[in-house]
């Protein structure tokens, strides 16, 4: 299963993806890497660094939404980017235990083939769906 | 493109298109596209659709507009203008869009295009270093917490104060640079964080810093040119496109969050998610207004030290001062933003929450809110085109108060995806191929440079086609790129 593809036709001005996934762990990792993949050229970045993010939620969608949301936080204040994601997502009873270890590096412009800047995530046409094989994510940024 | 069937034409110009009440359940009032026929059948069903579900949202006056330039947004379209009653309507972020107060500013200088020539290259390379574009890149202005506050609530004024700018910018700025009703307490640490270190930087997307020429062909009204100081041959001008960084991003991106719960609350049902509102005089709405009010005055301030630099640049590569060669402010206007503004309703004058999302105040003249300097000219309205193809200035007018609550179009709209033109693009290629042609452009990212290209754009001849007939602003000079720094 390819982890994310490029919408050519919707959201002129934006950038729309669908990522998809075996598993939820695995649907998250792919929205994070077509969400970093705008910004940066994955091939240019090494893992040199370590950030973590842990979040609580009881909607699934809305985890993913601020899973990606600080990504871009990460972006603006630590200028922090990752080419991979460890992604561990545990449901209790009520609330999904959501710990992701984020592998990258701070961005420079001397070293990176930079792309546009995320400026945040929409929740036009957000969703999460059921597929076959696993999980689909439908995602557009703001650019 | 499958077109409304039920899309009529209003009055003889056939520029105004309306879709009744009836295309679609719970649609309040009837939506209006400002378009030429030419533009109404390039433009994706995104727009009717969405422009349709603005007209649901409670509390809309006359029509959901859209402008020549709409095109596929989040929630309403790009090019989207709605008026909400200030007590049974909403407000919504949606409507104004993440870049909060992403605006246009235009000064002049009194140098020609072959004076800036030969130092053009030298020009460009100096403010692509002093302005930084691209992702979250950091600008110069070293800010407290306490003066971040303070922007916040003074936009242009607090860069006056700081030698930022002169006092002369304010009076040539929407608002004086500034909207009423920031408070800064309702705006999260997250987006104060993010917004910090970028006072003075572009940001990537579609925002540019341009030098331009004024070519004596361009010139359509050179009595209001020669108002807004546009007098000489092959005068140069330069232009400044950016918001309000990643500040204003994390404001709406909070709010839309926290509506998208309140909706239940308030029992508001909507076509889509992105569309998320709260009444305007509800807690959530009336939170969100003062911060949104906080961001836009960051814009204005992040536009002033923009320019401020632009000053400082001109000075250093030609050697004499800002003032001596008239690096005067012709005017800011911001393109994304929500403002109260009184216009007739019925017959009488009424408050009204104005939705602008890509779209402009077009004052006309002797309006109140305008300085003097443009009570007879109307406001100065500046439309950015592509890179390649240029931008336009016109004015405001009487018929845009009168028609589409004092608004206009912002740009020419793009009408090829991003994706679609990276894959049919090569941003080096076009570099190399702008520079032949006398268009010198840096940039952050070359595949940024490539989604960019004017092959991406609606013709911007075509779009003020459409609002010169429609009556909602007057041409005046148009705008030819010789430089760009693009984020």
């Amino acid at each position: 299963m390819q982890p994310y593809t490029f919408l050519e036709d919707i959201a002129v001005a934006d950038v729309a993806f669908e990522a998809y996934g075996e598993d939820l762990a695995e649907l998250f990792a792919n929205c994070g890497l077509a969400t970093t993949a705008v910004m940066v050229d994955l091939k240019t970045l090494e893992e040199k660094k370590k950030r973590k993010i842990s979040l609580l939620g009881d909607d699934l969608e809305r985890l993913l939404f601020d899973f990606l949301c600080e990504l871009i936080y990460l972006k603006d204040t630590a200028s922090f980017l990752s080419k991979r994601f460890s992604v561990s997502l545990n449901k209790s009873v009520h609330k999904y235990n959501l710990r992701v270890e984020c592998f990258g590096d701070k961005f420079d412009y001397k070293k990176h083939a930079m792309g546009n800047d995320v400026k945040a995530v929409t929740m036009h046409l957000f969703k999460i769906e059921k597929i076959k094989k696993g999980y689909k994510a439908t995602v557009i940024l703001d650019i | 493109m499958v077109h409304p069937e039920s899309l009529k034409p209003i009055g003889q110009q056939n520029v105004i298109w309306e879709i009744p009440t009836s295309y679609k359940k719970g649609m309040l009032v009837p939506a209006r596209i400002y378009a030429t026929e030419k533009i109404l059948q390039g433009m994706d069903d995104g727009v009717f659709n969405q422009i349709t579900n603005v007209a649901c949202l409670p509390g809309i006056q006359q029509h959901a507009l859209c402008m020549a330039d709409g095109h596929w947004g989040y929630g309403f379209p790009i090019g989207g203008v709605a008026a909400f009653d200030l007590e049974e309507g909403i407000i919504s972020p949606g409507g104004i869009g993440f870049d909060i107060n992403c605006g246009m500013r235009l000064l002049t200088t009194n140098l020609s295009y072959k004076e800036v020539q030969p130092k053009l290259r030298q020009l460009v390379d100096h403010m692509f270093k002093t302005v930084p574009a691209g992702v979250g890149t950091k600008g110069f202005v070293k800010l407290s917490r306490q003066q971040f506050t303070d922007i916040m609530q003074e936009g242009t004024r607090w860069c006056v104060k700081e030698g930022y700018g002169w006092e002369d910018d304010l009076e040539r700025s929407e608002g004086q640079g500034k909207i009423e009703g920031a408070d800064p307490s309702k705006v999260s640490d997250k987006a104060i964080s993010r917004g910090l270190s970028q006072l003075g930087t572009l940001g990537s997307g579609n925002h540019y810093l341009e030098v331009q020429v004024v070519r004596a062909q361009n010139i359509f009204d050179a009595n209001i040119a020669k108002a807004f100081g546009i007098h000489t041959p092959d005068q140069v001008v330069v232009m400044i496109h950016c918001g309000s960084r990643g500040f204003g991003h994390q404001v709406a991106t909070d709010y839309l969050r926290m509506f998208d719960s309140a909706m239940k609350k308030y029992g508001i049902s909507i076509p889509d998610r992105e569309l998320s509102c709260a009444p305007f005089r509800s807690n959530e709405g009336q939170d969100y207004f003062k911060a949104m009010a906080c961001a836009a005055n960051m814009a204005f301030a992040n536009r002033q030290v923009i320019l401020h630099r632009v000053r400082e640049g001109f000075s250093k590569i030609f050697g004499r001062s800002a003032e001596d060669m008239e690096l005067n402010l012709i005017y800011d206007v911001a393109h994304n933003i929500a403002k109260i503004e009184e216009y007739k309703i019925g017959g009488k004058n009424k408050k009204l929450l104005v939705h602008r999302k890509g779209a402009t105040r077009a004052f006309g003249p002797g309006n109140k809110e305008l300085n003097p300097l443009y009570q007879r000219t109307g406001q100065p309205v500046i439309l950015g085109g592509s890179m390649e193809t240029g931008s336009y200035l016109l004015t405001g007018t009487k018929k845009a108060e009168e028609e589409t609550f004092g608004t206009t179009a912002h740009g020419s709209g793009r009408t090829m995806s991003r994706v679609k033109a990276k894959k049919s693009i090569r941003g080096d290629v076009l570099q190399k191929d702008m520079e032949k042609r006398g268009i010198y452009v840096r940039t952050a990212s070359m595949s940024g440079l490539a989604e960019e290209a004017g092959s991406a754009y609606k013709n911007i001849n075509d779009v003020v086609d459409a609002l010169e007939k429609a009556g909602i602003s007057k041409p005046v000079v148009q705008l030819k790129p010789v430089g760009n720094i693009k984020g």
